[in-house]
């Protein structure tokens, strides 16, 4: 067989939401260390960050190795790799892969720090269910959302049966099921006794997850929904045909979204 | 003037891993290092280069002019080695049938010849080809040249099964976007090929460029975004 050269795509993501990339095995920085400075915390918390109690930041996925946090400096950017693990079928593909996703650069400003939201006390019946900060102590970098970007990915047909668009496609509608599973959860946890304003907040996430499913996509449409990052719970994680199974919600509290929630749009290149 | 040689500059543009000699395994800790030379800084090993360079030859072989010419020239070449020793071989032959296969070899060898013997002919020696060289980091002592990523395979249940996802991460020292390499690959017995040595540069150039479109990769875990790389090339010659 006549071996083809891979083809390039562009294309284009956009976040709904703030989108968490933080290493696992990356250290923190922390304050009791002297890793990090008060005006750089000041520059980069948003709004809801404590910064009197922030002991340790963790960074979002980053180019070199820094000794002191330094956001001024500091080439961030987001792992092709990422992209593709969101791409369901992609992951599970064995052998000699057929997509390679480029890692895109992210521009420094759109780094900010934010405090982790969760929905706490979910399965406790003593306690009212609230939404909390995840590790106060703790702030993480995240991209902000509406943040715009470009990105390159190789497509390789010879390795493949199926196009760039099936695995995006796929993985978009693995999103919505994802997506449907934590309305459905939201339901479930109505009756519960849930705290003042949390309801509120709780009742706008459900709402705004509606509103991007039900926004209409043409059927040549080439733009995808995907769930990047972490911190999203078991629910937005795997599609599950069992009922009552445990899972976090995670929020962006300033959006009310979960976090990681992109458009992905894919253009063919003419090169 | 002749070209003998060509220099290379490789700038990487992404995290690139070569992968390296394993050091102590920390629990929690890196568990892929890049390879690195006797000071500890990165380098590109010349076999990293040529494998990659080679898929490229490969691939451009059906589309290429140049290549055609290039493996014209190298059937040529061999078949005018087997003329030149076709009297041995028949000598030889008559005192051990097993020197018949060197006969066949050289056959095989002209069947079989495309651009690719560019880096070498399976069972010969001393052919024209190219020798690559390793490419050296050229920069200050004190820069900030690795970058320390991780990367998890992750395996999340079936929807019949009990909902769980299973991360495994490894962690990677790679050479972080941004440093610079450089090397040289030799021009070697290429005067021996009835190709003109400016053909066979300009093929040599071509397929090293294919780098910059970012469609080929040096290193590994190239589909996870790994080992993209900005080439420049000057040539030295007589």
């Amino acid at each position: 067989m006549t071996r083809q050269s891979p083809r390039k795509y562009h294309y284009r993501m956009k976040t709904y939401s703030t989108l968490v990339l933080s290493p696992r095995d990356h250290q923190g920085f922390y304050k009791a260390a002297g890793d990090f400075a008060l005006e750089d915390l000041d520059k980069r918390a948003s709004e809801h960050v404590k910064k009197d109690r922030v002991n340790i930041i963790y960074p979002f996925y980053q180019y070199g190795t820094y000794p002191r946090y330094a956001p001024a400096e500091t080439q961030y950017y987001i792992p092709g790799s990422s992209i593709k693990g969101a791409l369901t079928r992609i992951g599970a593909e064995e052998g000699k892969p057929s997509l390679t996703i480029d890692d895109i650069r992210v521009k420094n400003e759109d780094i900010q720090l934010y405090h982790l939201q969760k929905v706490q006390n979910l399965s406790e019946e003593d306690a009212p269910t609230e939404i909390d900060e995840f590790f106060p102590n703790v702030a993480v970098e995240v991209l902000r959302a509406n943040s715009e970007y470009a990105g390159e990915l190789f497509y390789d047909a010879s390795r493949s049966e199926y196009k760039p668009e099936h695995y995006f496609r796929e993985a978009d509608q693995a999103t919505r099921t994802k997506l449907k599973q934590l309305i459905q959860k939201i339901k479930e946890i109505w009756e519960q006794e849930i705290k003042g304003e949390d309801r509120f907040i709780l009742n706008e996430l459900r709402n705004n997850v509606q509103a991007i499913l039900d926004e209409p996509k043409a059927d040549n449409s080439n733009s995808y929904l995907l769930i990047l990052g972490g911190y999203k719970g078991l629910m937005l994680s795997v599609i599950s045909g069992r009922d009552g199974y445990k899972s976090a919600i995670y929020l962006d509290k300033m959006n009310r979204l979960p976090h990681g929630l992109v458009q992905v749009t894919l253009e063919r290149s003419s090169e | 003037m002749s070209v003998n040689t060509i220099q290379l500059k490789v700038t990487t543009l992404s995290n690139l891993f070569i992968g390296g000699s394993p050091r102590s395994f920390e629990i929690g800790g890196i568990d892929l290092f890049t390879v690195t030379d006797h000071n500890g800084k990165p380098y590109i090993p010349a076999s990293s280069f040529k494998g990659s360079l080679r898929r490229i030859v490969r691939d451009l072989t059906k589309s290429s002019a140049e290549a055609k010419l290039i493996t014209e020239a190298y059937q040529e070449f061999l078949h005018n080695k087997k003329q030149e020793n076709l009297q041995w071989i028949k000598e030889m032959k008559e005192k051990d049938e097993r020197f018949d296969r060197v006969e066949k070899r050289f056959e095989e060898a002209v069947n079989k010849a495309s651009a690719e013997y560019l880096f070498g002919i399976e069972g010969f020696n001393h052919t024209p080809k190219l020798i690559f060289n390793d490419l050296l980091f050229k920069g200050k002592d004190d820069d900030n040249l690795f970058s320390i990523d991780s990367k998890n395979s992750i395996k999340a249940s079936n929807p019949q099964e009990e909902p769980n996802v299973v991360a495994n991460p490894r962690t990677y020292k790679t050479v972080r976007p941004g440093v610079e390499f450089s090397g040289e690959i030799l021009f070697y017995m290429l005067d021996q090929l009835s190709v003109p040595m400016e053909v066979t540069a300009r093929f040599v150039e071509n397929a090293i460029y294919q780098f910059n479109a970012g469609v080929y990769r040096l290193g590994n875990s190239g589909s996870r975004g790994y080992g993209r790389i900005q080439v420049e090339v000057s040539r030295e010659g007589d």
